[in-house]
């Protein structure tokens, strides 16, 4: 079972981690809607925050996949060289709705968008990992190559535990139905602390969901 | 919104939304009365939608800032107001607007703002307080600073909160214009205005409020807002900078493309009419007219419809007037399918059976005329067998009789289909087309002789504004040029016509040839502005735009409401202007 942490420290940055610096200062709940927070150019201050050295050249980092003004091939290449070798879309689109995700989906800042661009991350040799919300979006993910998935429980709002046990089973149903479709797909759960994680692990212990593990959110000390 | 309210109501305003100092200078010039600085005008002028003002790609509030201090604020007298974003939980609100302050600007507004965000995003937004309930904070906080404070609000509640925290404007966002181009979002203006009464509905009206987005996109959509609901003013974002900038932007560099194209025109044979143009094809056109025109030969013209194959007739027949001072242009089409050779050659006493009169043929009239029968294949084979025995004796006999009358004329044939595919089907039968082959002008689609359509259009203009002498801008031109043209040269002229009507500019622009391509809505066309007698004496004498409606209604009146020669006018069939006389209720008189 693998644990990955998305964290904005880049400083200490180690292969389980998945690079993201434009969430520093967010709490988790804000850092899910970190796609609509200007606070600041969260691909060129990914650049900017990766380690120097030259040691391990094995990073994961979260990159916002509808930035109207990123040349793909160029930014990932510069990823490239800068020791990425993993990319997932986060700051994310994945939770707009209604009329506003109508009218972001006119700048194709949308889903479908980010998986096509994580797509084009792996034509010059990169893993993907893509963050989901549901299962429509986890379709268009696999339709366009992408085999490890990161399955997002949906905006932290305060559930009962009857509504929470409600969610986590449309979760692992949904999860299954992916898996059904690509059965080479690797599922992560994505938990907003790492206590979130260890009382879903607890209890589904007997009866698991085919999960291949956890990325849980570490916001910045 | 009640009489009472609309006597007391202030005189219509406007502001301006922009990014970059360029457009801040313009927008003052053109009298905008305050500015906002926001980052959605600074992506526009980035080539990016204003909607990516939310996305992380630069610190909105430090950005605004330089931005305000490097470009705008030293540059412009009017009121500046810093688009501060208050998503940025690291930043507290009193620091933001101490930012502004710092900077410079006037005041402030919120923006870009939680307003138009809905679902559970917001919701988290609001329980994280990052959404409006920081912005309320914010405008409370620069307001009790005494800077000036225009809030962004959608709906009651937040314009109700805003007041409260003592916003000195309000501004219904109805909703981002379409980001890329002047597209009307679903929105009506009567439905606009109906949101905006309900925003503001209870709110002190003193307070001044303005409206911006959604479906109002052009002056007249704002002024038509602006007397329909209680709002004073519009905020003009990218209506004001980036549609007409990428309108001009266009046209200019469509200019630097066609200029050599209409340098070539300059060159060629002025003496020629608008059947001509400066390609090859129609060049060698002319040279054979100006060879077979004087003599005696027939004459087939093959050309896809609405290419000008009767005007080519008829010029040859100018060539030819010496001998055949007569012109007699028989539209085959409009011949009876069952008498076409009663009605050409004419019949005798009693051929419909006893006592019925005698009747002249067209023919008969043929003497030293030039024959020109448009669209020949459409005459049965009856009729052309008649016609070959016509080419080849110049005898005209009518039926049943037996006198004949001999004439002397000379043959000009058109036919649109392909020879070969209509001698396959046989509707057109092989010894006439020997006998019309003599020489054979080949009218090419006007999509494949693009070049004539600089000089084509100019001699269209010319002869449709006799009086009044028009000309068409380089990025007019460019705009023809892009276009498919499948109806040929009548769809050129009918497309010059209507921009001339539509433009009362001496000059037409390619903006002027929008109809080619837009699809116009029907729910705006109905929601033309409904402007008093004055104003629109001011609208017509600053903006002449013409709506559909009143583009049909002026071509009826002109036709005195003659359906026929209105829809030859207009282009279109008859069967469409019908339709359209009803959707408008254009009815006579």
């Amino acid at each position: 079972m693998k644990i990955l942490t998305l964290t904005s420290n880049c400083e200490k940055a180690r292969s389980d981690q998945i690079l993201c610096p434009i969430l520093d200062g967010l709490n988790a709940a804000q850092a899910d809607c970190a796609a609509i927070i200007p606070s600041g150019n969260a691909n060129n201050l990914l650049v900017s925050k990766l380690p120097k050295h030259t040691g391990l050249l094995d990073y994961q980092a979260a990159i916002l996949c509808s930035d109207p003004f990123m040349n793909r091939e160029t930014f990932f290449t510069e990823l490239y060289s800068r020791g990425i070798r993993s990319v997932s879309n986060w700051p994310t689109t994945i939770f707009l709705e209604h009329n506003f995700k109508k009218a972001m989906n006119n700048i194709n800042a949308n889903p479908a968008t980010e998986f096509e661009c994580l797509a084009d991350a792996m034509k010059i040799g990169m893993k993907t990992k893509a963050f989901i919300l549901s299962l429509e979006q986890g379709k268009q993910a696999i339709s366009q190559g992408i085999r490890d998935l990161i399955v997002h429980p949906g905006l932290q709002i305060a559930l009962s535990e009857g509504v929470q046990n409600t969610l986590y089973e449309s979760l692992h149903f949904m999860i299954e139905t992916l898996l059904k479709i690509e059965p080479a797909l690797n599922v992560y759960i994505y938990q907003h602390t790492k206590h979130d994680m260890e009382t879903h692990h607890k209890r589904y212990t007997k009866n698991p969901p085919p999960i291949s593990g956890y990325v849980i959110y570490q916001e910045s000390e | 919104m009640n009489k009472s309210n609309l006597a007391k109501k202030a005189p219509f305003s406007f502001a301006a939304a922009v990014g970059a100092g360029m457009t801040a200078i313009a927008a003052e010039k053109g009298g905008a009365e305050f500015l906002l600085l926001l980052n959605a005008g600074r992506l526009r002028m980035r080539g990016a939608a204003s909607l990516g003002c939310y996305l992380p790609v630069e610190d909105a509030n430090s950005w605004i800032a330089r931005i305000g201090k490097t470009e705008v604020l030293n540059k412009c007298k009017i009121p500046v107001l810093m688009g501060c974003s208050v998503a940025n939980p690291n930043m507290s609100v009193e620091g933001i607007v101490e930012t502004a302050r710092m900077s410079g600007f006037s005041g402030v507004t919120n923006f870009p703002t939680a307003v138009l965000i809905d679902g559970k995003v917001r919701e988290i937004l609001e329980l994280q307080n990052i959404g409006f309930g920081k912005e309320c904070e914010m405008i409370k906080v620069a307001s009790q600073q005494g800077l000036q404070t225009l809030a962004y609000v959608s709906n009651n509640a937040e314009a109700s909160m805003m007041v409260t925290a003592g916003a000195d404007m309000l501004c219904i966002n109805i909703g981002f214009t379409h980001n890329s181009s002047i597209e009307a979002s679903d929105l009506t203006l009567d439905n606009t205005a109906k949101i905006i009464d309900r925003a503001l509905k209870n709110i002190p009206l003193e307070i001044p409020t303005y409206v911006e987005g959604g479906p109002i996109t052009t002056p007249e959509f704002a002024l038509s807002i602006y007397n329909k609901s209680r709002v004073q003013g519009y905020i003009a974002g990218s209506t004001i900078d980036r549609f007409p900038l990428e309108e001009t932007i266009v046209d200019v560099a469509k200019s630097y493309r066609i200029i050599s194209q209409i340098k070539t025109d300059n060159n060629s044979d002025r003496n020629s009419n608008f059947i001509y143009g400066s390609s090859k094809k129609m060049q060698e056109i002319q040279k054979l007219v100006k060879y077979f025109g004087e003599k005696d030969d027939p004459i087939l013209i093959v050309g896809p419809s609405g290419s000008g194959k009767s005007l080519l007739a008829e010029e040859i027949n100018r060539h030819a007037e010496n001998n055949y001072p007569k012109l007699i242009h028989i539209d085959c089409l409009g011949l009876s399918p069952n008498n076409s050779v009663e009605e050409l050659f004419g019949t005798a006493l009693g051929h419909y059976g006893t006592g019925t009169p005698s009747q002249a043929g067209i023919l008969e009239d043929a003497d030293q005329a030039t024959v020109i029968f448009d669209e020949i294949s459409t005459l049965n084979l009856e009729t052309q067998a008649k016609i070959v025995n016509f080419v080849d004796t110049g005898i005209v006999r009518r039926m049943g009789g037996d006198r004949q009358l001999k004439v002397r004329c000379r043959i000009i044939a058109t036919t649109n289909a392909p020879i070969d595919s209509l001698l396959e089907k046989k509707l057109l039968r092989e010894d006439l087309y020997y006998r019309l082959n003599t020489v054979q002008m080949y009218i090419p689609a006007l999509k494949e002789r693009v070049e004539d359509i600089p000089h084509l259009a100019k001699e269209i203009l010319n002869e449709t504004t006799k009086s009044n002498k028009k000309s068409i801008s380089n990025s007019g031109f460019g705009a023809l040029l892009d276009y498919d043209w499948t109806g040929n040269v009548r769809e050129l002229k009918n497309a010059i016509k209507r921009a001339n009507l539509l433009s009362s500019s001496n000059t037409l622009k390619s903006s002027d040839f929008n109809f080619l391509t837009e699809f116009i809505k029907p729910n705006r066309l109905k929601e033309i502005p409904q402007i008093s007698l004055s104003e629109q004496q001011r609208t017509v004498a600053s903006k002449p735009t013409m709506t559909e409606r009143e583009w049909i209604a002026d071509a009826l009146q002109r036709n005195r409401f003659k359906r026929g020669p209105t829809a030859d006018e207009l282009g279109i069939t008859t069967r469409t202007l019908y339709s359209k006389i009803k959707k408008y209720a254009l009815y006579s008189p």
